[in-house]
């Protein structure tokens, strides 16, 4: 009733903000470690150990010899004190009772107080400094406070070793000399007048006798004060035995903030470096940058929005130390390098394309220069690890790379590239990734074509540099030479070495990109692939799909012009596709995809009841009726799962066992699992397999297969490509079936340490790879995270796949920043992202059967929990309209129908074949199972590479060995089988003919003898030839067959062809000599 | 007293017997580990045979070089953790810019392959293997 009561009632009004952290989504029970002796009825589940990776900055702790003092006494102990005197001598007498919690070496007798101060409120404080032999021990003071009945006392000592001589050996005038020798000053040396004298209040340098504690040992040190000009003060520690500077320090007091400087890099070159002043130091904090959040940073270890450059100390990227100086000049070459270079980058982004860091929302850029390989040793390399860019110092072949700009603009596209299209780092999507790093890391260091030339070392590479745009093969003719890379498929790698080549068949589109820019212009190119990375390519995105995104972004930035060379460029590395016309798209770009029909029954949601005044914890609305009718009592942990025949669920009750409940109208209830160890289930749509987490601290996601009546765990991880210091997993916690019952959406808790030792979580959403349906048995458990890396304060949860479209999921977006719940659609095949509703609590969102409403948790006027309901775009990943209630005093709607569908994909066919790599190109024709080629008589066909396009969700063999469309070359000679597996392990098998044209006639006497003119054509086209024409027909570029002309006896003929799409065609014309294949371009 | 020195004796044959298949079997066996990738695309790799040797194969110049013959207690050590039931449910496979790998073969066939790139959380397993591993490689 209560559904009918809000099916058409109020409109949503706009729902009441309450605070909101990243944390929001961690609504789940309080956890446990699970426990390594918990027995499972059912085959297992082990306990699995949380593996956290732990990024600690903090800088190293060096006094050794220091111990800070902290006597608290717990025990109430009165003092009266009357005056400071008889504070002075009870705090002696303190520190004397207590000495051994110093340290051993504590002695009173070296303390001398130098300041007690008895306050308003009657407590005594005071104030200690240590001297050792009469002489200061710098930065050690221990003060005793008296507070009422408590005393306590805090400070440093240092423990001076026996026999350490307190004599200096060297002349302070010496020392005077050596500071002067060492120090900077911004301003210069200048000659104090006598007025800047008695104003500051000095004469001469200032000499102190001290002992400093540096790296562990006491050093007699002489402590020099000089003004070498009337804005600065510095200070030097000079070491009063051997004359060795110690420390200096510019002293001046100046206001702490972003600073510009200098600093020669790697290449000798002066640059301006932007640093940020903290006291004394200069840090190579970069916060001058639009990005820069001054709200969110905490300097100098945490910046928000800042270019930030860190130094490994020679470690492989464990350690981290901040960069800093006493001027706001550097003289740290690599430092210098690395931090200009990525100022470069930033700046290259943000000017040419307006993209606001590497994230796209001002995330801070971090540079580690002097990192090491695994062993400690020279890393001969620099790479993006997610997190930062990290330079090696070169070893054999590589000097520093941090002096490459273009080695900046690689490693940071490289972010970028993860933070859009997010391309596999694996095959030719992964070679994809690897381009595009080189071509704007090419474009920030424009003046040449080569990667890496200023970094690479004499004699390794004939090219002089470790890569080239314009000449891939780099002075080499085989992989076999350093540096040498293909520059066409013809010459494509197909190995496994390298991921499948990522770095070497990265020079095919590196060549495809120098051939277009050199075309049209770099200014045009960088913003045409830009545009295809950032708008059209997708995570797994093949060369094919990058000349389709290439000439689309052409299209939309630019005409027809610019499109048409990009395909040249494309076709001369030969990555061959449909010709650029003036309409649509350049092919398909990204997957194919399909949708799935929708479930031909009838609409109902199962709901939490939040109704105090019901029993029903769980209830079945029927949405064509408004009735809805209780179904258990129990208390469920999470929301119910359904099946996609919607004949029953599976939840977990609040005494965490699984349960199944029949929704017939029985309302019958199983207990499935018995151990109470679980927190949240779901079932696969087809009721093969379960997915459950338990409630503990578990790193894992546990599958049921009813088939196989086995367990198994997969431990969740956070791939590297996944997020920006992704942290390590904790758990997850909802769960939610794709569409073929192989893979598992989940979100999860991961937890960061931050170099301030407090713990950082956040949630985001995976897609976990349970079950291979070609084998049908387990698979490997691979992760793809459904965003790359979210940014500060940003969390997703809650995931669910849409009804029909397997790629179109929804989830809650937590905003901890601005303190919002946005409901959220996401396209995985297009990578967009649309607001469906903004709520101020968790969404829990769920398509309905149709995927043209999204039904979510929202709360009324009242501030109730509803489920409300929202119309979607036809994109499925936005809202329509307004919100309203379906569903008061309610949660967790879960949308189903009762009715059977297909829910594996059974398509499987070749729906385009043609060898694009001929020229001219030859389309085949498909007959039913039949594919005929004629390719012209003198084409081997021993070795050809066919580019062809089948059914989405299915894949092409030759035997066992898998197809890649434009890769593969086999032998035509004699018919091929080309066998299509469709997604539910159907199979279709093609036969492949390819037949040469005009036997009798060589190819010469063919083009003597026929002629086609115009070409290109608008209107018609004529054949004119010796012979008499029998027979033409016209094919279009996908081998479909678009008209028959018969011909007559003349040896002319006009063929209409206004009514055709502009676009490359081809004909067969037959003579009575033999067939010739000829092509044309209607324009 | 003589019956048990039998049995003792036969313990110890059995033993013997099992230590040298054992032995003959380990020769079967290569794990091969390192990493690789970054700008340069340059790959380090370390490949320990169950004969004991290690040979780093230095990157750009492909070189091989003997780095040293591992004591047998070591070698057992890490081919019995290489074969251990835990780390065989383990799949990894994520590549990234800057690559970690172990393969585990016998006769020359890859049986166990994990990847994973720099910056990725993964098993504590993997992570020790992997440093055990490079520990080896230390002079």
């Amino acid at each position: 009733m209560k559904i009918k009561q809000y099916l058409l009632s109020l409109l949503l009004m706009p729902f009441v903000l309450m605070a909101q952290t990243p944390n929001k989504l961690d609504l789940r029970t309080k956890r446990t470690h699970l426990k390594n002796d918990f027995i499972n009825s059912i085959p297992v589940v082990n306990g699995q150990k949380n593996t956290t990776e732990i990024i600690d900055r903090k800088l190293p702790t060096l006094n050794a010899i220091k111990v800070e003092v902290d006597l608290r006494q717990l025990e109430v102990k009165r003092i009266a004190i009357a005056n400071t005197a008889q504070a002075t001598e009870k705090a002696y007498g303190y520190l004397l009772v207590n000495k051994q919690l110093v340290h051993p070496s504590f002695d009173a007798n070296q303390l001398t107080v130098y300041n007690s101060e008895l306050d308003k409120m009657g407590q005594s404080h005071i104030k200690m400094q240590q001297y050792y032999n009469g002489i200061e021990v710098a930065g050690c003071e221990v003060f005793v406070h008296f507070l009422g009945s408590e005393t306590y006392s805090h400070g440093t000592w240092a423990n001076i070793p026996n026999g350490f001589s307190a004599i200096p050996t060297i002349s302070k005038d010496l020392a005077v000399d050596k500071t002067f020798a060492v120090i900077q000053p911004d301003f210069g040396f200048t000659v104090l007048s006598n007025q800047q004298k008695v104003l500051l209040k000095y004469n001469r340098p200032e000499i102190k006798t001290i002992i400093a504690i540096e790296n562990n040992k006491a050093i007699l040190c002489y402590e020099i004060m000089v003004r070498p000009n009337a804005i600065e003060r510095w200070v030097a520690l000079v070491d009063a035995k051997t004359g060795e500077i110690v420390k200096q320090y510019n002293n001046t007091c100046h206001v702490d903030g972003p600073k510009t400087g200098t600093g020669n890099d790697l290449n000798a070159v002066q640059r301006s470096i932007n640093s940020y002043l903290i006291g004394s130091n200069h840090y190579l904090i970069d916060a001058t940058k639009s990005m820069y959040n001054a709200s969110q940073s905490s300097l100098p270890d945490d910046p928000s929005g800042a270019i930030w450059t860190l130094d490994a100390g020679n470690t492989p990227a464990t350690n981290f130390n901040n960069i800093s100086s006493t001027s706001a000049n550097f003289n740290n070459t690599k430092a210098v390098s690395a931090h200009y270079n990525a100022g470069v980058a930033f700046d290259y982004y943000k000017a040419t394309f307006s993209r606001n860091s590497i994230n796209g929302s001002g995330g801070t850029i971090i540079s580690v220069i002097n990192v090491s390989d695994a062993s400690g040793n020279g890393l001969d390399n620099a790479y993006w690890n997610g997190q930062f860019m990290a330079y090696g110092n070169g070893k054999t072949v590589f000097k520093p790379l941090a002096g490459g700009t273009d080695v900046a603009g690689h490693e940071m596209t490289h972010g970028v590239v993860q933070n859009t299209a997010n391309l596999e780092y694996n095959g030719q999507s992964g070679a994809i990734n690897e381009s595009m790093a080189d071509i704007f890391g090419c474009m920030m260091d424009r003046a040449d074509w080569k990667m890496g030339e200023d970094i690479v070392k004499p004699g390794f590479y004939a090219g002089g540099a470790l890569r080239n745009l314009q000449d891939p093969h780099n002075g080499g003719s085989s992989l076999s030479d350093n540096g040498y890379q293909p520059k066409k498929m013809s010459e494509y790698y197909n190995g496994t070495q390298d991921n499948g080549g990522v770095h070497i068949n990265s020079g095919i589109p590196n060549h495809a990109f120098y051939l277009f820019a050199t075309a049209t212009t770099k200014e045009k190119a960088e913003q045409v692939y830009y545009r295809a990375l950032t708008t059209y390519l997708t995570s797994s995105s093949q060369f094919k799909d990058l000349r389709s995104a290439v000439i689309q972004s052409c299209k939309d930035l630019y005409s027809i012009t610019e499109a048409s060379l990009a395909a040249d460029a494309f076709d001369a590395v030969e990555i061959y596709g449909p010709p650029v016309s003036g309409g649509g798209g350049g092919g398909n770009i990204g997957n194919n995809v399909a949708d799935l029909d929708p479930n031909p029954g009838s609409d109902f949601i199962l709901y939490s009841n939040e109704d105090p005044a019901s029993s029903f914890t769980i209830s079945k609305g029927t949405l064509a009726t408004g009735s809805a009718v209780g179904q258990i009592t129990r208390v469920t942990n999470r929301k119910p799962s359904v099946v996609d025949d919607g004949s029953y669920c599976v939840y977990v009750g609040a005494d965490n066992k699984i349960y199944s409940l029949l929704l017939d109208g029985s309302k019958t209830e199983t207990l499935l699992q018995n151990q109470a160890i679980w927190a949240n289930v779901a079932i696969s749509k087809d009721g093969k397999r379960l997915a459950a987490i338990t409630t503990n601290t578990d790193t894992s996601i546990y599958i049921y297969d009813f088939g196989k009546a086995a367990w198994k765990s997969f431990k969740l991880y956070n791939p590297t490509f996944s997020g920006v210091n992704s942290g390590g997993v904790q758990y997850a916690d909802a769960l939610e079936w794709d569409h073929t019952g192989t893979k598992v959406m989940y979100d999860a808790k991961s937890l960061i340490n931050n170099q301030n030792g407090t713990d950082y979580s956040y949630w985001d959403v995976g897609i976990l790879d349970v079950w291979n349906l070609e084998v049908n048995d387990w698979s490997f458990g691979s992760i793809q995270k459904l965003f790359s890396s979210l940014p500060d304060g940003i969390s997703i949860g809650n995931p669910v796949f849409s009804q029909c479209s397997p790629y179109i999921v929804a989830f809650d977006y937590v905003d901890g920043n601005n303190n919002q719940v946005l409901v959220t659609g996401y396209n995985l095949n297009t990578n967009k992202i649309g607001t469906v509703f903004t709520g101020s609590d968790l969404g829990f969102p769920c398509y309905s059967r149709t995927d043209n409403i999204l039904v979510f948790n929202a709360l009324n006027v009242n501030s109730e929990i509803v489920v409300a309901q929202k119309a979607l775009n036809t994109d499925k990943i936005t809202g329509s309209g307004s919100a309203t209630v379906l569903v008061n005093l309610a949660k967790w709607g879960v949308w189903y129908a009762n009715g059977s569908r297909q829910l594996l994909f059974n398509d499987k066919d070749i729906l385009a074949f043609a060898f694009e790599g001929l020229n001219p190109q030859v389309a085949a024709t498909i007959n039913g199972t039949n594919i005929n080629c004629t390719v012209p008589g003198n084409i081997n066909v021993n070795t050809l590479t066919p580019s062809f396009t089948n059914s989405p969700y299915s894949y092409v063999r030759i035997g066992s060995n898998k197809q890649t469309s434009g890769v593969n070359k086999n032998n035509y000679s004699t018919t091929v089988v080309y066998t299509v597996v469709a997604q539910d392990g159907s199979t279709k098998n093609y036969n492949v003919n390819v037949q040469k044209v005009a036997v009798g006639l060589s190819k010469s006497e063919q083009l003597s003898e026929i002629e086609l003119y115009p070409n290109p054509a608008t209107h018609q086209v004529f054949l004119t030839s010796a012979k008499p024409i029998q027979k033409v027909i016209v094919y279009d570029i996908q081998g479909r067959m678009i008209n028959t002309i018969e011909g007559n006896s003349t040896g002319r003929l006009s063929i209409d062809i206004q009514l055709l799409q502009s676009g490359l065609y081809f004909m067969t014309v037959k003579t009575t000599e033999g067939e010739v294949l000829m092509r044309f371009t209607k324009s | 007293m003589k019956k048990l020195l039998i049995i003792t004796l036969s313990l110890f044959v059995l033993a013997g017997c099992k230590f040298l298949a054992y032995q003959k079997y380990a020769k079967t066996l290569s794990v091969s580990f390192g990493s690789g990738g970054g700008f340069t695309g340059a790959v380090d790799e370390f490949i320990l045979n169950g004969n004991g040797t290690l040979k780093s194969i230095k990157p750009f110049t492909k070189d091989t070089i003997l780095l040293k013959t591992l004591a047998k207690k070591d070698i057992k050590t890490i081919f019995k953790t290489l074969e251990s039931e835990s780390l065989s449910k383990i799949k990894l496979d994520a590549p990234g810019n800057m690559t970690n790998f172990i393969t585990f073969s016998k006769a020359g066939k890859i049986i166990q392959k994990y990847q994973w790139s720099q910056g990725t959380t993964v098993p504590n397993e993997i992570n020790e293997l992997f440093l055990l591993l490079n520990k080896q490689t230390q002079p």
